[in-house]
């Protein structure tokens, strides 16, 4: 066991980073630069069903390659479970390649708040710091402490 | 008067107030069939004395502003008020099941408060009201578990900024109630500690995710509770319990301390008996908070004071409105019963002097898939934050990275993994531009048929959802029927609109009546003028009777 200091915890341990560090292409991946047109040629010719797109297929390695990424550790019988919901979901996303929307810009979030100034950059202490800490699973005195981090670095 | 007498409105409620204007004019509402009744209950000295009891007028009335009658005239104490409350909460709780944990201050704090009217101290606006809380907004002294086993007993040390607001309004928080797992689903039965059941039916479900909330408000177990709805979860719940419900404009109301889902689209919202109520509540939540950069730094209006009282409207208190149905949620596929109710509710708004016109929007339906890719995505990115360090549940483990993966395996649910691997697939290197951002134009879209529809309309009404309250099991092995629910109102939230849920009419199917709500939606910031149709049509609807049979 490591035991690490809370603010290397706060900024090392916390980042699962769920988006930013997919870079792995998931079953038959799509060229990043993907025309509409040339998906829709691909749904019309082979599509069974509108909400079923085949180029989304992907296989039960793919949702494990998934789970991994998302840092879920799935069972056999999960994996099996997911496999065929996952892609009917995501033929049904698909369904939204088939509209031209090329000259749309995209929307973060309701445009409700105008411009909006950010604070500054400076830290508010949390008053009470002790309720706080009795939420952590595993303390060591002043520490948060966690399993080791990295297998090779047994000693 | 008992507690116990809300769940049947008395004459004596409503004798305070003056009679209705419809009284003289009941000839010029050929729709207000019961008219007589009505006007009958709100003029007691002229009710003749073949009325019985049982033509008693259902006006909803505002539940907040008798607590507070009772409490300012004596006539009860708050202490007896929570105590009423508390034990209707237990006995109906064994069917209902819409409480992860009930409080154990809510006596203690009733005392306290007639402390202060014995004092003659100035009381909050919701002083002695008993409400609820969605399990996803954090409560100091009350466990918070999201309706996830990863936050099995998690204790969060600070209050929601709304449910600080709300008690220091003078409000008795009465408890936690049951979810879909962090919101995440449309029937409650996500949930990882039980399944709530419809009040009007318990084999049916109370709706989703706030389903808790909505079921507490229709049994009667509280006056009000607090929900979030993030793709329709205040609103559908209300519409299948029979309950109005209230989702406010993205950034009206504080979103600090409630459990993230998807940011873009999480608001605060809440769930009451009638209009009033939702009113003011919405008055106290709302405002800026520097805890939470999305806040809106616009006024909060006195909503409630906008509300006109029913014995000073005109005969067409609503002449003028333009209010636009939208015809994409009226058409073949939306249960008939629904259907009906809806246009008949059109028929009474017309009849109040709102001007009603077929509104299309195109982009309705592609609304649904870019809604859920974007829910999903951000729910892959929220909730990277339970990985079981700081607090939550930690499952064993002999390395860091194995101790994150049992510990999301053995802490989430089905349904909140299955979001959490589409969202991850949506957000992936090479799909990104096909999902993701493909959903965000289509945001783009929603947004500007919204805007445009309301340059001709002030208001849109639609169904909240395609289908009264379903069986309990019926769609859980089907997230793609489950989701096809959601078609009415995952658009709002894309747009960031407010919308208000009254109840307005029933369906008739095998067994029990099953209750079916309006959805008002309004532009953005504009919840005055949907909140005033809402009080209108509610006030003057007639003889429907929103109260749970089975109670």
């Amino acid at each position: 066991m490591h035991i690490l200091r809370e603010m290397m915890m706060l900024r090392e341990m916390m980042m699962l980073r769920g988006s930013s560090k997919l870079l792995l292409p998931i079953g038959t991946a799509p060229p990043r630069h993907w025309s509409t047109k040339r998906h829709m040629q691909c749904c019309s010719s082979s599509s069974s069903s509108s909400f079923s797109s085949p180029h989304y297929k992907f296989e039960p390695s793919d949702v494990l390659q998934l789970a991994e990424k998302a840092s879920i550790k799935l069972t056999p019988k999960e994996v099996e479970e997911f496999q065929p919901k996952l892609q009917q979901l995501i033929g049904w996303f698909g369904q939204l390649q088939e509209v031209d929307l090329d000259s749309v810009l995209p929307a973060l979030r309701a445009d409700n708040l105008g411009h909006r100034p950010l604070r500054e950059d400076v830290p508010i202490p949390f008053k009470d710091r002790d309720a706080m800490f009795a939420a952590v699973p595993e303390v060591e005195g002043p520490f948060v402490k966690v399993p080791k981090i990295l297998k090779e670095n047994l000693e | 008067m008992s507690m116990g007498s809300s769940l049947c409105p008395a004459f004596s409620t409503f004798t305070k107030h003056s009679p209705l204007v419809f009284n003289r004019n009941v000839h010029a509402y050929p729709f207000l069939r019961n008219c007589n009744c009505i006007a009958r209950g709100y003029s007691q000295k002229t009710v003749d004395s073949n009325v019985s009891v049982s033509e008693a007028p259902t006006r909803p009335h505002s539940e907040i502003l008798r607590i507070r009658e009772s409490l300012l005239s004596r006539e009860k104490t708050a202490v007896e008020i929570a105590e009423d409350y508390l034990s209707r909460l237990k006995e109906r709780e064994t069917k209902i099941k819409s409480f992860l944990y009930v409080s154990e201050h809510a006596l203690q704090e009733a005392e306290q408060l007639d402390k202060m009217v014995a004092a003659k101290s100035p009381l909050g606006p919701l002083a002695g009201v008993p409400f609820g809380i969605k399990d996803n907004l954090c409560t100091l002294d009350m466990p918070s578990t999201g309706g996830s086993k990863i936050l099995e007993g998690y204790r969060p040390p600070f209050d929601a900024t709304c449910v600080r607001k709300m008690k220091e309004a003078g409000a008795l928080a009465i408890g936690k109630t049951n979810l879909d797992e962090f919101g995440m689903g449309s029937s409650t039965e996500n949930s990882a500690f039980q399944v709530t059941s419809n009040p009007w039916d318990l084999s049916k479900v109370p709706g989703g995710s706030s389903g808790g909330s909505a079921a507490c408000v229709a049994a009667r177990q509280c006056t009000c509770s607090l929900g979030s709805d993030t793709g329709g979860s205040i609103r559908q719940p209300a519409s299948f319990c029979g309950v109005v419900g209230l989702k406010p404009s993205y950034g009206r109301v504080s979103r600090y301390g409630l459990m993230a889902f998807a940011s873009s689209l999480d608001v605060v919202g809440c769930f009451g008996t009638s209009v009033m109520d939702t009113a003011i509540l919405l008055e106290v939540i709302s405002g800026q908070d520097s805890l939470d950069a999305t806040s809106s730094l616009l006024q909060v209006p006195s909503y409630s004071s906008l509300l006109p009282s029913i014995g000073s409207l005109e005969t067409k208190p609503l002449d003028g409105l333009r209010i636009g149905l939208i015809k994409e949620t009226v058409v073949d596929g939306v249960d008939s019963g629904v259907v009906s109710a809806i246009f008949k509710a059109a028929d009474h708004l017309q009849v109040l002097g709102a001007k009603i016109q077929e509104v299309s929007l195109l982009s309705f339906s592609l609304g649904l898939p870019a809604y859920y890719i974007l829910a999903c995505s951000e729910a892959s990115s929220n909730l990277a934050r339970y990985d079981g360090i700081r607090y939550g549940n930690r499952a064993p483990a002999d390395d860091l990275v194995s101790m994150y993966g049992n510990s999301r395996s053995q802490g989430f649910g089905q349904e909140v993994k299955r979001r959490i691997l589409m969202g991850t697939y949506a957000l992936s290197a090479g799909y990104y531009d096909a999902f993701y951002k493909k959903a965000q134009q289509v945001r783009t879209i929603v947004q500007t048929d919204f805007k445009n529809a309301l340059k001709d309309c002030d208001l849109l009404i639609s169904p909240a959802a395609p289908t009264a309250a379903y069986s309990i099991g019926e769609k859980t092995n089907d997230p793609l029927a489950m989701y096809a629910g959601d078609l009415m109102t995952v658009n709002v939230n894309l747009a960031g609109l407010p919308a208000l849920v009254v109840p307005c009419g029933f369906t008739a199917g095998e067994g029990q009546k099953l209750p079916v709500g309006l959805q008002f939606i309004a532009a953005a910031f504009d919840e005055e003028r949907m909140l005033r149709a809402g009080h209108i049509f509610e006030q003057t609807i007639g003889d429907l009777c929103f109260v749970p049979p089975l109670l």
